[in-house]
């Protein structure tokens, strides 16, 4: 019986882990799914094409509507399931991603292109193919006029080209445009500047679908946020992300190893080094909230403040004494030392023996030991402290909401031109994306589908990254056991 | 190895420096005097940076002068007087942004100032631009008092959005109140209307100040208290006359604090607030003895509950919340006029003999004492004393109040749900796998279960938030009735079990069976939840949570402890299960195998040998949970609901140590008092944690030398 309740618990555990992954990875995944689009008729006459968004706490049938500007701002409706008078898939359901007030839901009736073309849906392919093709271009005649003013001698007439030229652009996009009709039969003009992608959901096939779904997941992973984050991708929080642990990784490493070496290898066992144990393993248990205070207080406004204070006018703007990418990584260097040292520990404990005394008896010194014999041999144990240490500050946001860490970066911290890497930016992560989208976005409920689809990237992410450092673990420990 | 130390040497170094200023006094630098000639003057002041002095004549000009060389600035007509007029007295509002002055026809009026700073180019050998001051005063309010009279015995005035209270006693004894409400036109023009009456009173009164919302407080000759409230309400004594006479009575920042100074240096503070029944009351909170000779006066400071007892060649600091009185400062320059300056950061004295002393000081956080963080305070407006954390509000004269028992009942009723959640499942777990489990089995079961405690805890919060809360909103009775189910489930298993052929006994291996449970319980988890809804307006008569409401008068919050419990358990579970696994396994193989020959049962060997073997291992990891609980942020912050309360009820919402830091800190400014206090709760949650893993610590030692 007792035996029985035990394995329960087990199976209560194992369940619960299951769930939490099948659920995450699940909504994460159908983020990108295309679904149908049902075409609702309510009791009050309404008439809607909607996604079924499953049901609310009371009972009630909850679905997204889209067309927010149309809506009064709103997403959602939520309808008792007696309301709902009919519900059809009609065959030529159209949906809209607009670069402005989330999807369009409805039928399509023209489309325009410049010149006075008109036509249906024979013409959607080159409206799709030319009115990007314009955007691409007017946003690279942007830049360039961005750049040629930013000179410090400006060339006036090409500046005056460049705004000639934009401008024609836009007028020729402008002709751009999709005429559609929502359920209720209201008639929308959708500008081309603003068509980023249309689809006829009922339409498509399994195999569409399947393309639409990489395509999207693409373009969330390598594309920039759009409207407060809630669309778009999360392109900069990767970025962010990965440029914080490695910076993380350079700092980390080199003192975590000579510390654990210096504990393994130099000391002796006496009060000294067992207190220095002892600080170890409190440190890993420090919460980490508390090493975001120590780094907002000594790095950002005691070392950022003070280079600041050195270096720029008083009255200007922060910049070293603000939260940033640098302090943000020291941080998370100090959180994770710990980490190191035991998995560095471990894997020096199993070089063997003999190789120490080998290398000793052939007249090696002590550091030519260590440096030449020990560290070769223990380098599985350094990289798995190191995979080990970039999962923990991947899915740690504590500290760097203290730190550095912004819900959307202005001036991204990485740039393709000189000087490449800002450390001194504020940058954005992954985790904390899903924090500020989904508690401090301005519609939390339709970003919420793009939380879960950054909760499964990061959880695939450090999922990932733990399961290599497992792997990696037990073969030290199986070399360990071999002698 | 040195740097580790050092580093967790200078982490709590750290942490406690910028913590310290909260235990500091107040201090006046006795060396930084400057020392400039001003005419005398009804009242004086600095502007915020202490460059320039500002003094009303009794002929009702303001002047304004350098504190450097004296050298005069401007000189305007702030309040203009009829011919043959002059200003008797004159008073600034506690935030020194109003002059109030009586003139000897019997008229009061209002005058608003402004010190401006604007920045010109840099004085030669420097490289900050020079600050160039610049006074401005406003238009002047006048009301009428009893013309012709006396001057009065004591006015106040006090102003609050479009309403203008003021009142003052004739040198007879009575007390007028005046209440006006101003009226503004679409052409800038304002019309102010007034009425008038003289408030009746026991006996005659030699001082009074006004207090938030028109109130009214005076001090009769007698020396005991009376309490006016809004719009004149009497509500007679609030102190009797057992103290000595009033020397100077005035109300602190915002309005909702008087304090009194009596001729023997006795210091009694009241606060506004209200009485069981809802009605307004003035609350005697402390009667402090200041230690000075000849108390003469009272200065409010312009930014916090603070004000200085000015005595013969003393000052004395003293603070309303924290209700204290610090160390006297001598000063050789008193008696004089004293004055705080704007920011707070030195006291200027105004010498009868036109001297104007500045000495610069550090008022340090005043508001902040052991009392304020750790026990009940009578806040103002408050009905008794209470431990509330409330760090900011929406204007300057707001009351911070910084109880950090809210804060840390938060953290443990959260460590509490989520030990409770994680620990009886994680433990139970552990010792299966450890004890029954076939090895194969086993390494594949245990790294999934440690995969889980790399989980981001931001991913828990969001779940936790936007997902579980609603879903055990939805289904709350289900949920809750799954834990019982499970364990009746369990005994019905085993029961079944014991009936099964021994012969088929042996096709039920460890694995099989786990996963022949894992399906059970996963059909038990569905027809449990479902059948809530179905039995709930049965047994209830509609959703528990409303049942609760109406039965308990238990409030329901979608983030509540229960979702933190389950959310957090998450992180806990793994953590425990992964430590209390070592733990089993490191019993010595010999003594499970005597416990075995000498007959008892697997299960017998487990509870009698195995768990008093591992039991402080077991502990060990226990404790760890709870340290891992008590400093979780991200799950807290998100799934909590964020409302700093003490209450034991499940189904509300609190707020952790950890998640105020991460909600507030970013907005706390540098230094300040706020920042300070947040460093020191930062401290007592590394100070939590860190016996916890000392202990953790202790007991795992312990365990080591058992096995």
């Amino acid at each position: 019986m007792g035996t029985l309740a035990c394995a329960g618990a087990l199976a209560v555990l194992l369940l619960a882990a299951l769930a939490l992954f099948g659920l995450i990875l699940g909504q994460g995944f159908l983020t990108f799914w295309p679904r149908p689009l049902e075409q609702w008729k309510l009791a009050d006459g309404r008439t809607f094409l909607v996604e079924p968004n499953g049901a609310a706490a009371n009972g009630d049938l909850r679905a997204r509507i889209g067309n927010r500007e149309l809506n009064g701002m709103n997403d959602f409706i939520q309808v008792a399931p007696g309301e709902l008078v009919s519900e059809t898939v009609p065959e030529d359901a159209f949906w809209v991603e607009r670069a402005e007030y989330g999807p369009f839901h409805g039928r399509l009736t023209r489309v325009e292109l410049p010149d006075g073309v008109h036509g249906g849906e024979a013409l959607l392919p080159r409206f799709l193919e030319e009115a990007p093709d314009l955007r691409d271009r007017i946003a690279a005649a942007g830049e360039e006029l961005g750049r040629a003013a930013g000179r410090e001698t400006q060339d006036l007439p090409e500046i005056e080209t460049l705004r000639k030229k934009i401008s024609s652009l836009q007028e020729r996009l402008g002709g751009y445009r999709l005429v559609a009709a929502t359920a209720d039969g209201r008639e929308v003009g959708l500008p081309g500047a603003t068509v980023l992608r249309v689809r006829f959901p009922n339409r498509l096939s399994f195999l569409e679908r399947t393309e639409t779904w990489l395509g999207g997941a693409w373009r969330f992973l390598t594309e920039a946020p759009r409207e407060a984050n809630t669309e778009g991708g999360v392109w900069p929080a990767l970025v962010g992300t990965c440029l914080m642990v490695i910076l993380m990784s350079i700092l980390v490493v080199p003192f975590g190893v000579l510390a654990a070496v210096y504990l393994n290898e130099y000391a002796r066992e006496n009060w000294f080094v067992r207190f220095v144990r002892i600080s170890v393993n409190n440190l890993a248990g420090v919460p980490s909230i508390v090493y975001g205070v120590f780094g907002l207080g000594f790095f950002v406004y005691g070392i950022g403040g003070g280079l600041d204070h050195l270096f720029l006018d008083p009255g200007d703007a922060p910049r070293f004494g603000r939260g940033g990418l640098l302090w943000a990584s020291l941080t998370m260097a100090l959180l994770t030392v710990p980490v190191v040292i035991a998995a560095t520990e471990e894997g020096l404990a199993a070089v063997p023996r003999e190789r120490r005394e080998g290398a000793l008896a052939l007249g090696a010194t002590r550091w030519e030991m260590v440096w030449k014999v020990i560290l070769p041999g223990a380098r599985p144990g350094i990289l798995t402290g190191v995979i080990l240490a970039v999962s923990r500050a991947a899915g740690e946001v504590a500290p760097l909401m203290l730190t550095g860490v912004v819900g959307n970066a202005i001036n991204p911290v990485a740039e393709l031109h000189p000087p490449f890497l800002h450390l001194d930016r504020p940058f954005m992560h992954l985790g904390f994306h899903i924090y500020s989208v989904g508690f401090q976005a301005p519609n939390v409920e339709s970003a919420v589908p793009l939380v879960y689809a950054t909760c499964a990237l990061l959880l695939l992410l450090v999922l990932f990254l733990n399961l290599l450092a497992i792997r990696m673990r037990i073969r030290i420990r199986r070399s360990l056991q071999g002698r | 190895g040195v740097g580790i130390v050092l580093t967790i040497l200078f982490m709590t170094a750290y942490l406690i420096l910028q913590a310290a200023p909260l235990a500091q006094q107040p201090r006046v630098g006795r060396n930084s005097i400057l020392d400039t000639r001003v005419p005398p003057s009804l009242l004086g002041g600095v502007e915020p940076f202490l460059d320039a002095a500002w003094s009303l004549r009794g002929d009702g000009k303001l002047e304004f002068r350098l504190l450097a060389d004296g050298r005069l600035l401007s000189t305007q007509p702030a309040f203009p007087l009829d011919a043959g007029e002059t200003l008797v007295r004159a008073k600034a509002t506690v935030d020194q942004g109003t002059l109030v002055a009586a003139t000897s026809l019997g008229r009061l009026a209002l005058v608003e100032i402004h010190p401006k700073v604007e920045y010109g180019p840099a004085d030669e050998g420097s490289s900050r631009p020079a600050r160039i001051h610049r006074m401005e005063a406003g238009k002047p309010v006048w009301l009428q008092m009893n013309a012709g009279s006396a001057p009065p015995a004591d006015f106040d005035a006090w102003r609050d959005g479009n309403r203008l209270f003021a009142a003052w006693i004739s040198a007879g004894g009575t007390l007028t109140f005046l209440s006006g409400k101003e009226k503004h036109s679409l052409l800038g023009g304002s019309k102010l209307s007034v009425i008038t009456r003289d408030l009746a009173c026991e006996e005659a009164l030699d001082h009074l100040a006004l207090l938030e919302g028109g109130r009214l407080v005076g001090a009769g000759v007698s020396g005991a208290l009376y309490f006016w409230g809004r719009e004149g309400q009497p509500f007679g004594p609030v102190l009797g006359a057992e103290g000595s006479p009033c020397v100077d009575l005035r109300s602190l920042i915002g309005g909702g604090t008087a304090v009194v100074l009596r001729k023997d240096g006795r210091v009694d503070l009241l606060v506004l607030g209200r009485r069981a029944d809802d009605m307004e009351r003035l609350q005697p909170t402390a009667s402090l003895a200041a230690d000075v000779q000849e108390p003469r006066a009272l200065v409010p400071a312009p930014r916090e509950r603070t004000f200085l007892v000015v005595g013969n060649g003393r000052i004395q600091a003293g603070e309303a919340t924290s209700r204290r009185l610090f160390p006297p400062v001598a000063l050789a320059d008193l008696p004089g006029r004293a004055v705080f300056s704007p920011r707070q950061d030195a006291v200027a004295v105004f010498g009868e003999d036109g001297s104007l002393h500045l000495h610069r000081g550090r008022l340090g956080f005043p508001g902040v004492s052991t009392g304020t963080l750790f026990s009940k305070v009578l806040y103002e407006g408050a009905k008794e004393p209470e431990l509330t954390y409330q760090s900011t509000g929406g204007s300057d004269a707001f009351q911070p109040k910084v109880s950090l028992i809210p804060l840390i009942f938060g953290t443990l009723k959260g460590a509490f749900w989520a030990m409770l959640v994680a620990a009886p499942p994680a433990l139970l777990a552990a010792l299966y796998s450890a004890r029954f489990l076939a090895g194969r089995t086993r390494e594949i079961l245990k790294p999934m279960i440690e995969l889980l405690a790399g989980l981001p805890s931001v991913i828990l919060g969001f779940v936790g938030a936007l997902y579980l809360a609603p879903v055990l909103e939805a289904n709350l009775f289900g949920i809750l009735l799954l834990a019982p189910a499970a364990l009746l489930a369990t005994l019905l298993l085993g029961w079944l079990r014991a009936r099964i052929p021994p012969r088929f006994q042996a096709v039920l291996t460890p694995g099989r069976s786990l996963a022949l449970l894992l399906g059970a319980y996963s059909l038990l988890a569905w027809g449990v939840v479902s059948a809530g809804h179905s039995l709930e307006p049965v047994l209830l008569g509609g959703p528990l949570r409303a049942w609760v409401l109406s039965s308990f008068g238990i409030p329901f919050e979608q983030r509540n402890s229960i979702v933190v419990g389950l959310a957090m358990g998450f992180a806990v579970a793994p953590l425990v299960f992964t430590l209390a696994e070592e733990a089993f396994r490191n019993v010595p193989e010999p003594l499970a195998d005597a416990s075995l020959a000498l007959g008892a049962t697997p299960w017998q060997t487990s509870l009698r040998v195995i768990v008093p073997v591992a039991l402080p291992g077991v502990l060990s990891a226990l404790v760890l949970g709870l340290g891992r609980a008590v400093g979780e942020t991200m799950i807290v912050l998100m799934a909590a609901g964020g409302t700093p309360i003490i209450e034991w009820n499940p189904f509300q919402g609190f707020r952790s140590l950890a998640a105020n830091l991460a909600t507030e800190l970013p907005e706390a400014p540098m230094g300040g008092m706020l920042y300070r206090v947040l460093f020191l709760s930062a401290l007592a949650l590394f100070a939590m944690t860190f016996v916890v893993n000392t202990l953790a610590e202790v007991l795992r030692q312990r365990s080591r030398r058992m096995g």
